[in-house]
């Protein structure tokens, strides 16, 4: 049964692919601006611009150019850059910026599960209470804030003020650990605050519900200590919804690198989506296209996976 | 069950894993190392933050010479130096002739001067580079278009015979037409794309997407400079997050902008947590029009938009009063200038008079904006004063980078844009914005004659001079592009910085060469 849920999660992931790139192709059709214009520099000649649409595939009908992009996603070839760096690889400057945005993702995913499940199991623990109410609020107004005003709030506070950590730039985890997380641990909770309020009240919802559960009352009579009870039993009971979620979060948080990688200064993916739009780099932001929507599905795919792993209903009957 | 459990740290710890094993390659520091910590002023180590990244090495492949240029100027000598105030002086070529009829141009070479590659420069080698950029199909080649050959006269002596005189081939000999590339670099332009070839002061230490660092070059020919043993540009785009990375150390230099970042800079300043420089810049924020499209080719139509631009109200609600108002196409420091030509007042009434004379009763105008600040904040305010003549100005963003491509193909009817040009002269300007690219409707017959007569005249003599101003003067009373006021280029730096009043090209536009940053005369 697993197999076969994954197999229709992988089918879907490839139409979704598919979609995506016909939007990526459709896309340069629909948005004012002519790319070959911009590609050809600012002192361009007539010759130079063909020259530049002929490279850039601009010159053939819609369809066989949806027909070469497709095969170019398959091999991964989204062929060179056209202003940004021209000549190199698409796949080469993706493939040096991959790295900065999936640690950035993961380190924000991993603060934000690190925030929001004792808050959650906290917030359950009474419900109604003032506890519960200033958890809620507290999850709520961070909901509402937007990330580049957490961002701008924490530059402000930690990095300039206190000096705990740099105000931009990246560092390869290979160069130095130490390095890396401290470039990151800024960008990372300014993303990582809004999925953790979600992911907070998701927890909270899911225990109220477990705790009232008569089995919960049964191990309580049998005298199991709180923790046990929490964390052994519950936990696993509420993990559906909560993985669900947070599976969602992923997807979420790689929405918001473009701000938070630009504002921190990170030459992650989201740089180079502003960038290649910025400067109309054609191939780039068609390779950038792509390879978030690979990043997104990817990680709902392995949201869906843990789940179906975690829960042993799920993997005698996926949904 | 236990397994279960850890399912998910599991996965995200192999994830972490995979990243890790992934930048093991590629990617290297950037900004990670604080630039202003013991520093100490001239001599030590300079981290610039700016808002442009070089797109590749070779000279003769950019598409984008303005910011490439300052890149390209660490690793590469160009044949003359241009040097902060405008004057040209000895570089690659340690003494230069020019002709009696200034049709003529003879460059002598200086000898020990070694390419990355460990060839050595000599006179056939500076032909070969010449004549690669006169063929290029980039805008290199427009620097070399007077140029009819390029010849050697002996193993140190060239010879540019020029098809009329033009003594702006000199200024660009100092600018990307006169970078000299090494013997191997030439012959493999693919490879020189990514790994510059050059007998710069500083050599290529390590390149990111989003910051280029160089150290000092030790075998550099001029031993009479110290330059800083470390230089690094950074691609800082957020305005914010190039005065963040100032007060954090992590660079020591910020470019500020107008409209953008300049209140923090000030008060950061203000503060004693820096200093600002600023240069007077010959660049202007212009209006740029295409006098092919109908009314626009009338005269009193022009004159009357330039009669309902507000420039001083402009400057002090929108550029923190920092952009001089103009209506002169050659301000204070340019070649050209003349002086008592103020920015022309605003006249409503005026303006609606010149409408009505032209039969102009209503006009709609496009005008294509750059999608930046201050361009954002001053095309609403231009919208505005427009109506006030009854004009009504459409508003058509377009990306930074496609603006001046979208502007030349011909089919738009205005733009806001800066007017920067290389030399600070009025051929110079008048060849991009009068009669060049940038003025697709071309210029009125007498105006072409005033440009043509000028262009061959020596610049420094009395007769250019005289011979470009009588252009200033002739553009200011029927202008075809509208100038609004002169551009500072505006520097934020700390006291571990020196030199900062000494950056070729900082006075021409917003990407100078910083190479002289931190720079102290060996005795």
């Amino acid at each position: 049964m697993t197999v076969r849920y994954l197999v229709r999660r992988l089918v879907s992931v490839a139409v979704t692919l598919i979609l995506v790139s016909a939007g990526a192709v459709l896309l340069i059709d629909l948005v004012p601006g002519d790319p070959a214009v911009v590609a050809a520099g600012d002192f361009a000649t007539p010759g130079s611009i063909a020259a530049a649409r002929h490279s850039l595939g601009l010159d053939k009908p819609l369809l066989p150019r949806l027909l070469e992009f497709f095969g170019h996603v398959l091999t991964g070839n989204f062929g060179t850059s056209a202003n940004l760096n021209p000549g190199i690889p698409v796949s080469t400057i993706i493939a040096e910026a991959l790295p900065v945005t999936i640690s950035l993702t993961l380190v924000s995913l991993l603060i934000a599960i690190v925030i929001a499940v004792p808050v959650g199991i906290a917030a359950a623990q009474k419900p109604g209470s003032v506890l519960d109410r200033s958890l809620t609020a507290l999850a709520s107004m961070f909901l509402a804030i937007p990330s580049f005003v957490v961002g701008l709030i924490l530059i402000r506070v930690f990095a300039i003020q206190l000096g705990w950590a740099p105000a931009l730039g990246y560092v390869p985890i290979s160069q130095s650990f130490v390095g890396w997380i401290s470039h990151l641990i800024l960008p990372s909770i300014t993303l990582a605050l809004v999925s953790a309020s979600e992911i907070a009240r998701q927890v909270r919802s899911a225990f109220v519900e477990t705790l009232e559960q008569d089995y919960i009352r049964v191990a309580e009579a049998a005298g199991l200590k709180r923790p046990t009870i929490l964390f052994d039993r519950a936990l696993r009971n509420s993990a559906v919804p909560i993985l669900t979620v947070t599976g969602f979060q992923a997807a979420r948080i790689l929405g918001g690198i473009v701000i938070v990688e630009t504002i921190y200064g990170l030459p992650g993916i989201g740089t180079l989506a502003y960038n290649s739009v910025l400067r109309r780099d054609l191939p780039v932001m068609q390779g950038v296209i792509v390879v978030s929507a690979l990043l997104i599905v990817g990680f709902n795919l392995l949201a869906d996976v843990v789940l179906v792993l975690v829960t042993p209903n799920n993997r005698l009957q996926p949904v | 069950m236990r397994s279960k459990r850890v399912a998910l740290p599991v996965v995200l710890g192999a994830l972490l894993t995979a990243v890790a094993a992934c930048t093991s390659s590629g990617v290297s520091s950037s900004l990670s190392t604080s630039a202003n910590s013991g520093g100490g002023g001239a001599g030590g180590p300079v981290s610039l933050g700016e808002t442009f990244m070089v797109s590749q090495w070779d000279p003769a492949q950019s598409v984008n010479p303005i910011v490439d240029f300052p890149y390209l100027a660490q690793v590469y000598d160009s044949l003359l130096l241009r040097k902060a105030d405008g004057s040209l002086a000895p570089m690659l070529a340690s003494s230069w002739q020019v002709s009696s009829d200034s049709k003529s141009i003879t460059l002598h070479l200086r000898s020990g001067v070694t390419f990355a590659d460990g060839s050595t420069m000599d006179a056939n080698l500076v032909v070969q580079n010449l004549r690669r950029y006169q063929q290029a199909k980039t805008a290199i080649a427009a620097q070399l278009a007077n140029v009819a050959s390029i010849s050697a006269v002996n193993a140190s002596t060239i010879r540019l015979t020029l098809k009329q005189a033009d003594p702006l081939v000199l200024y660009n000999l100092s600018w990307s037409a006169g970078l000299m590339v090494g013997k191997n670099g030439l012959a493999d332009p693919a490879a020189l794309s990514k790994k510059p070839d050059g007998s710069g002061a500083f050599t290529l230490q390590s390149q990111t997407p989003t910051a280029v660092t160089f150290v000092r070059n030790p075998s550099y020919w001029d031993k009479t400079i110290e330059y800083a043993p470390k230089l690094t540009i950074s691609d800082i785009l957020d305005p914010s997050a190039r005065i963040n990375a100032f007060q954090t150390g992590q660079i020591n230099i910020a470019s500020v902008k107008l409209g953008d970042n300049y209140t923090a800079a000030k008060s950061l300043a203000s503060a004693g947590q820096g200093q600002l420089y600023s240069y007077k810049s010959n660049a202007q924020y212009q209006i740029f029009l295409n006098t092919k499209v109908a009314p626009l080719g009338k005269p009193a139509v022009r004159q009357a938009l330039n009669l309902a631009i507000n420039r001083s109200e402009l400057n002090t609600a929108l550029l923190n009063g920092q952009c001089p108002p103009s209506s002169s196409v050659a301000p204070a420091g340019t070649i050209g200038h003349v002086d008592g030509l103020d920015a022309v007042p605003t006249d409503i009434a005026k303006a609606k008079s010149l409408l009505q004379s032209a039969g102009v009763s209503s006009l709609t105008i496009r005008m294509l904006v750059p999608s930046s600040a201050p361009f954002t904040l001053i095309a609403p305010a231009l919208q505005q004063m427009f109506a006030n003549i009854g004009v009504n100005l459409l508003l058509d963003q377009v990306e930074v980078q496609s603006a001046f491509p979208t502007w030349r193909q011909g089919g738009s009817e205005a733009m806001l844009n800066q007017a920067t040009i290389p030399v600070p002269d009025t051929v110079a300007y008048a060849e991009d914005s009068v009669i060049g690219p940038d003025s697709p409707g071309g210029a009125p017959s007498d105006i072409v004659a005033l440009i043509n007569a000028a262009r061959p005249l020596p610049i420094g003599s009395p007769q250019r001079d005289t011979a470009e101003q009588a252009i200033t003067k002739a553009l200011y009373n029927s202008p075809l592009q509208l100038p609004i006021c002169q551009i500072p280029d505006t520097y934020l730096y700390t006291k571990a910085v020196s030199d900062v009043d000494n950056l070729p090209y900082a006075s021409d536009f917003d990407a100078p060469n910083a190479r002289f940053l931190n720079s102290t005369p060996k005795s």
